[in-house]
C-alpha cells in the first residue's frame, strides 16, 4: 500500500517534471497584442490592414529625437546616429534623417524604367531647354562631379528625382540638411528594426543599441535622447508589468507567509498550499501551448491571475484537517463540494470557447486545464505529502448576532448600491482601444507628438482597396489619388500617401511609354536647345537611345520594386493578404474634418473606400465586449443550472448564486466609482471573481454544517478573501491601467462577495433549513 | 658596377622622394588655418566648352573645409567628416561621401594634403612627389577602383596653387588657388 502510494507521488512529480521540459522547449509566448486584440471576422480586409498596422513597417520603426543642444549640434548627433546605426544593420534595416539622398545605385535595377514610373515628362523644346539651364547652373556651382555620368544618361535627373519624392513622401521640415520638428529645437529620425512583426527582445536590443551609440557620440554635449514608437511603449510597457508582477509576487509571498504562519502554524502550509497551484499553472501551460501552438502573454498574466482560485483548494483542505486524523480523510469530507466548485468552474469557463477570439479561447482552455489538474492535485496528491500533519489550523470564527430581516436587508444594500452606481454612470463601456493598451497615457502622447512632426502618416483616415492582383489595386489607387489632388490643391489636406506613387498601374505605364519621343525627335529637340548651351550633342547620344528602348519595355511590376530599397516603402501601402491584394492610401495633415467628410460625401465613388479606421476599431470593439459579456452570462447561467440540477431547490441555487450576483456588480462597479470605464480586461477579471464567489457560497452553505464545519469553512474563507482583496488592492493602484483595473474588480468583487455569501449563509442557520448542497 | 651604382643612385632618389614628400606634409600640417580663392574650370566629355566658377576657400585643421562659390551664383560647400553640405538658397543638402566616389576622392586627396596626413595619403593613394625651381607637384593615383583616374596638385613651399582632377569618363576639373592658401 505504502509502495503504490509511493509511485503514485513518485509517478506524479514525474509527469510534472516532464511538463516543464516539454514547456522548457517548447514554449512559444507571443506578446502581440494584435492575437488578443478583436479581429475584423466579417472584413477581412479591414482585418488585412489592422494586423499591417499592428505588425507592418509602421509597427517596427522607432522615432528618435534629439533636443537640449544647439541646432548644429543636434544636426551632427542625427548625422553621426545616422552613421553608426546604418552599420549595425543586423537591427537596422533602415534610418531615416532627411540627409540621405537615397544614392541611385542602390535601386539601379529601377534605372532603365525610370519613364516609365515618372510622372509624365515634358519633351518639348521649352521643357528640354529648362532642364539643360538647370544643369548648367549646377555645373557652374561645382556640382560637376556630383552629376557625373548622371548628365549623361539622365540629364533631366527623372530617376535621382523619382527616388527623391519617394524619401520625401514622409518626412518633416529640414534644418542644416536634416529632419527638424516645426519649432527647430529638437533633431529627428525614424528607424526601421529588422523585424517582420512586433518582436519585443528585437525591439529592446535595438532600443539599447540606439541610446549605447548615442551616449557615446554625445560624450561632452547636454543634448539628450527620446525613443518613441509602438515598440519602445510595448518594450516599457512590458517592463513596468514586469515590475509591478515582480513587486506583487514578493508582496503576496510575504503577505501569505505571515497569514499561513498565523492561520496555520506551519511553514509547510506554505508550500503545500503552492503545489495544487504550480502544477496547475504547468499543465495549463502545456495545454494551451499544445491546443494553440503559442500561449498569449496577456492569457499568462489573466490565466494565472483565474488560477488562483486553486490557492482555495488547499486552503479548504488545511482549514478542515484536525489533530490525529488524516489528512485524507478529511479531504474526503469536503470532497463533494471541493469538486462540485471546481468542476462547475472549469465547466463555465469553457463557456468562454467559441466566442472566435482567440484570446478568449486560450484564455477558457488555460483557465480549465488548470483548475481541473488544481483539483485532481488536491486530491490525490496533497494529502499524500508528507508533514502534512504538521499543520494545525487555528480555527477563527466571526459571527454576528443578526436577524433575518437585517440580512436581507444588509443583502439588498450590497445589490443596489453597485447597481445604482452603474445605472447614474455617464461613461460606463469604454469605445477607445487606447483604454485597451497598458501603455501609460504620458507614453501614447509622447509617441503620438513625434509621430505628427515626424508627418507620418496619419492612420485615422484610410481608403482601403482591395483587389485579385496588384494591377487593379493600383488603378484604384490612381483613381483616388487623382480625386484627392483636388483636396489636396483646395488645402483641406497636405499630403497623400499611395501606393501607385511609388508602382504606378500598367496602363499609366504604357500611356507614359506613348509620350516617350522616338530618339530621332528627342535628338531633333535636343540639338535645338543645345545650340544656345555649351552641351555636346554628340555625348547625349546613349540617352536618346535610351529614351527609345523604353518605348518597348515591358511595365514594370511589384516584385522587381519589393526587391529594391523602395519595397518596404511599398509594402507599406501594397500587400498580399490571403489571396488578394490590399491597397492603402492615406491622406495627412487634414484642415478641417468637416469639409473633408463633406467632400467624401460628395464623392461616393471614392468614400465607398473611405475607413475610418478610429470608428473601426471601436466597433470591432464593442463588439468584442459585447461577445464577452455574453460569455459571462453565459458562464453565471451555467453555475446556476449545474447547481440548481444538483441542489433541486431554487432558494439554495439563490443562495449559491446571489453573492456572485452581486459579486460581478461590485467588481463593476468599482472602476466606475474611480472614474474608470469598463473593458474587456474588467469583464475577464470578472471571472476571478465569479471562480472565488462560488467557492465562498457553496463552502458557506455546506452539508453537514456542525460548528466546527462552519468554523473551518469560515476559516478557509475568511484567509481566500482577505489575501485575495489585500493583494488586488494593492494591484488597484498600480502605475498600468490594465493592472490597476484588474486590482480594483477583484478586490471589490472578491470582498463583497465574501460578505454577501456570509451573511446570506446565516439566512439559512436562522431558518434552520439545514438544505443540503452536497 | 654600373648596374650597382644604377641601383643605389635609384634607391637614393626614392628615399629622397620620400623625404621631401613627408617635408611637404610636415609643412602642411603646421598650418591651422587656410584661405584663399579659386577659380575652378570643368572640362567635361558633355561640353563644347569648360565651365567655370569662381569664390573663396578656407580651411581649418583638421579636415574641415569650405567652399563658398560666388560666381556664377551662390553656393556654400562645407566638408566635416565624410560629408559634403551644399547649402543654396537656404537650404542645405547633405551628400555621404561614402557613396560619391567620384567626389570622395579628391576631398580626400586635398583634406590629407592639407592635415599632412601622410599615412593616409599613401593609404589611399600612389604617390608621385617632385620638387622643381619653381615649386613642387605631387601625382596621386588611387589605389582602388575609383571615379577620380589621378589628382594632381601643384604648389610653392606650403601652398597649393592648382589642383587638377581626372575623372575615367574624361571630365576634368581645374582649380586654381590664389592668395594665402
Amino acid at each position: 500500500m505504502i509502495f503504490k502510494m509511493k509511485l503514485k507521488f513518485t509517478v506524479g512529480v514525474l509527469l510534472l517534471g516532464i511538463l516543464v521540459v516539454y514547456l522548457m522547449t517548447q514554449l512559444r509566448v507571443v506578446s502581440d497584442m494584435g492575437q488578443f486584440m478583436p479581429t475584423a471576422r466579417h472584413d477581412p480586409q479591414l482585418q488585412a490592414l489592422m494586423s499591417e498596422l499592428q505588425n507592418g513597417p509602421a509597427a517596427t520603426a522607432l522615432m528618435l529625437r534629439i533636443y537640449a543642444a544647439s541646432s548644429s549640434t543636434l544636426a551632427d548627433l542625427s548625422l553621426q546616429l545616422s552613421d553608426k546605426l546604418k552599420k549595425d544593420n543586423h537591427i537596422f534595416r533602415d534610418v531615416h534623417n532627411g540627409a540621405e539622398a537615397m544614392d541611385w545605385r542602390v535601386a539601379e535595377s529601377l534605372f532603365p524604367y525610370r519613364y516609365l514610373l515618372s510622372e509624365k515628362q515634358d519633351w518639348n523644346a521649352p521643357g528640354l531647354n529648362m532642364h539643360f539651364e538647370q544643369r548648367l547652373n549646377e555645373l557652374r556651382s561645382g556640382a560637376g562631379a556630383l552629376l557625373g555620368d548622371m548628365l549623361g544618361a539622365d540629364p533631366q535627373l527623372v530617376f535621382v528625382k523619382y527616388l527623391r519624392g519617394i524619401i520625401e513622401l514622409s518626412g518633416p521640415d529640414k534644418e542644416q540638411g536634416v529632419w527638424f520638428d516645426s519649432g527647430k529645437q529638437s533633431a529627428l529620425l525614424l528607424v526601421q528594426i529588422r523585424a517582420n512583426k512586433l518582436e519585443l527582445d528585437l525591439m529592446q536590443e535595438a532600443a539599447d543599441q540606439i541610446r549605447k551609440v548615442f551616449v557615446d557620440i554625445s560624450t561632452g554635449s547636454d543634448a539628450k535622447l527620446e525613443i518613441a514608437g509602438p515598440g519602445i511603449m510595448a518594450v516599457e510597457t512590458r517592463a513596468a508589468i514586469e515590475e509591478v508582477m515582480q513587486f506583487m509576487t514578493y508582496f503576496i509571498v510575504i503577505l501569505l507567509f505571515f497569514v499561513f504562519i498565523i492561520a496555520y502554524r506551519s511553514f509547510y502550509s506554505l508550500v503545500f498550499a503552492g503545489v495544487p497551484l504550480v502544477s496547475a499553472i504547468i499543465v495549463a501551460m502545456v495545454v494551451t501551448q499544445s491546443l494553440f501552438g503559442e500561449v498569449h502573454s496577456i492569457v499568462l498574466v489573466f490565466g494565472i491571475t483565474l488560477l488562483g482560485v486553486c490557492l482555495d483548494y488547499p486552503l479548504h483542505l488545511f482549514s478542515h484537517m484536525r489533530a490525529g486524523q488524516s489528512p485524507r480523510v478529511s479531504l474526503e469530507k469536503i470532497w463533494p463540494t471541493l469538486k462540485f466548485g471546481g468542476l462547475s468552474s472549469v465547466f463555465a469557463f469553457l463557456a468562454l470557447l467559441g466566442s472566435g477570439f482567440e484570446g478568449l479561447s486560450q484564455l477558457a482552455i488555460f483557465a480549465a486545464s488548470g483548475l481541473a489538474t488544481a483539483l485532481a492535485v488536491t486530491r490525490y496528491l496533497l494529502p499524500r505529502l508528507q508533514f502534512m500533519s504538521h499543520i494545525r489550523p487555528r480555527l477563527w470564527s466571526i459571527s454576528v448576532a443578526l436577524g433575518l430581516k437585517a440580512r436581507v436587508f444588509l443583502v439588498v444594500l450590497l445589490l443596489i448600491l453597485p447597481s445604482l452606481i452603474i445605472a447614474k454612470s455617464d461613461f460606463f463601456w469604454e469605445s477607445s482601444i487606447h483604454a485597451l493598451s497598458p501603455v501609460p497615457v504620458k507614453a501614447r502622447e509622447k509617441d503620438q507628438a513625434l509621430r505628427h512632426e515626424l508627418n507620418l502618416p496619419e492612420v485615422s483616415h484610410v481608403f482601403l482597396l482591395s483587389g485579385t492582383d496588384v494591377n487593379s489595386v493600383l488603378l484604384a489607387s490612381e483613381k483616388i489619388e487623382k480625386k484627392l489632388k483636388v483636396l489636396k490643391d483646395i488645402g483641406i489636406i497636405k499630403r497623400i500617401w499611395s501606393p501607385s506613387q511609388i508602382l504606378p498601374s500598367h496602363e499609366t505605364q504604357y500611356q507614359r511609354q506613348l509620350s516617350l519621343p522616338s530618339s530621332a525627335v528627342l535628338r531633333e529637340n535636343v540639338e535645338a536647345v543645345l545650340t544656345k548651351t555649351p552641351f555636346r550633342l554628340s555625348s547625349f547620344e546613349a540617352w536618346f537611345e535610351s529614351v527609345d528602348s523604353s518605348r518597348l519595355l515591358k511595365p514594370i511590376g511589384y516584385n522587381e520594386i519589393s526587391t529594391t530599397p523602395l519595397g518596404s516603402v511599398l509594402r507599406q501601402g501594397l500587400f498580399k493578404s490571403d489571396h488578394e491584394w490590399i491597397g492603402v492610401v492615406r491622406v495627412g495633415g487634414v484642415s478641417s474634418i468637416a469639409e473633408f467628410h463633406a467632400w467624401l460625401e460628395s464623392q461616393p465613388e471614392v468614400k465607398k473606400y473611405y475607413i475610418e479606421v478610429k470608428q473601426a476599431t471601436e466597433h470591432l470593439l464593442s463588439e468584442y465586449r459585447e461577445t464577452t459579456f455574453e460569455r459571462l452570462i453565459v458562464v453565471v447561467m451555467v453555475l446556476a443550472l449545474v447547481v440548481s440540477s444538483l441542489s433541486r431547490s431554487i432558494r439554495v441555487t439563490g443562495l449559491i448564486i446571489l453573492p456572485i450576483g452581486i459579486g460581478i456588480l461590485s467588481g463593476i462597479a468599482m472602476p466606475i466609482l474611480m472614474g474608470v470605464a469598463i473593458n474587456v480586461f474588467h469583464l475577464l477579471a470578472i471571472l476571478l471573481v465569479i471562480g472565488l464567489g462560488l467557492d465562498y457560497s457553496l463552502f458557506f452553505n455546506r452539508a453537514g454544517s456542525g460548528k466546527i464545519a462552519q468554523q473551518q469553512c469560515f476559516h478557509a474563507i475568511s484567509i481566500s478573501a482577505f489575501t485575495t482583496t489585500i493583494a488586488f488592492l494593492v494591484l488597484a493602484f498600480s502605475s498600468v491601467p490594465v493592472l490597476a483595473g484588474i486590482g480594483q474588480t477583484v478586490s471589490a468583487g472578491v470582498l463583497v462577495c465574501f460578505l454577501s455569501s456570509w451573511i446570506l449563509s446565516g439566512t439559512r442557520e436562522i431558518e434552520n433549513e439545514g438544505g443540503v448542497l452536497l | 658596377m654600373k648596374q650597382w651604382m644604377f641601383c643605389i643612385l635609384l634607391l637614393q632618389s626614392a628615399w629622397a622622394t620620400a623625404d621631401a614628400l613627408s617635408d611637404r606634409l610636415e609643412g602642411f600640417s603646421t598650418q591651422k588655418e587656410l584661405r584663399g580663392s579659386f577659380v575652378d574650370t570643368w572640362h567635361s566629355v558633355y561640353l563644347n566648352e569648360p565651365i567655370v566658377s569662381k569664390g573663396k576657400l578656407s580651411y581649418r585643421a583638421p579636415g574641415q573645409f569650405r567652399k563658398l562659390v560666388e560666381y556664377p551664383e551662390l553656393v556654400e560647400q562645407i566638408i566635416k567628416a565624410n560629408r559634403l553640405y551644399i547649402s543654396r538658397d537656404g537650404e542645405t543638402e547633405i551628400v555621404q561621401l561614402s557613396s560619391q566616389k567620384s567626389l570622395a576622392a579628391g576631398i580626400h586627396a586635398l583634406r590629407d594634403v592639407l592635415d599632412g596626413n601622410e599615412s593616409s595619403l599613401r593609404e589611399v593613394f600612389k604617390t608621385d612627389y617632385h620638387e622643381t625651381a619653381v615649386g613642387w607637384q605631387l601625382e596621386l593615383t588611387p589605389k582602388a577602383e575609383q571615379v577620380a583616374e589621378q589628382i594632381v596638385f601643384q604648389g610653392k613651399e606650403n601652398r597649393i596653387h592648382r589642383v587638377r582632377i581626372n575623372y575615367q569618363n574624361g571630365d576634368h576639373l581645374i582649380t586654381e588657388i590664389l592668395n594665402d592658401i
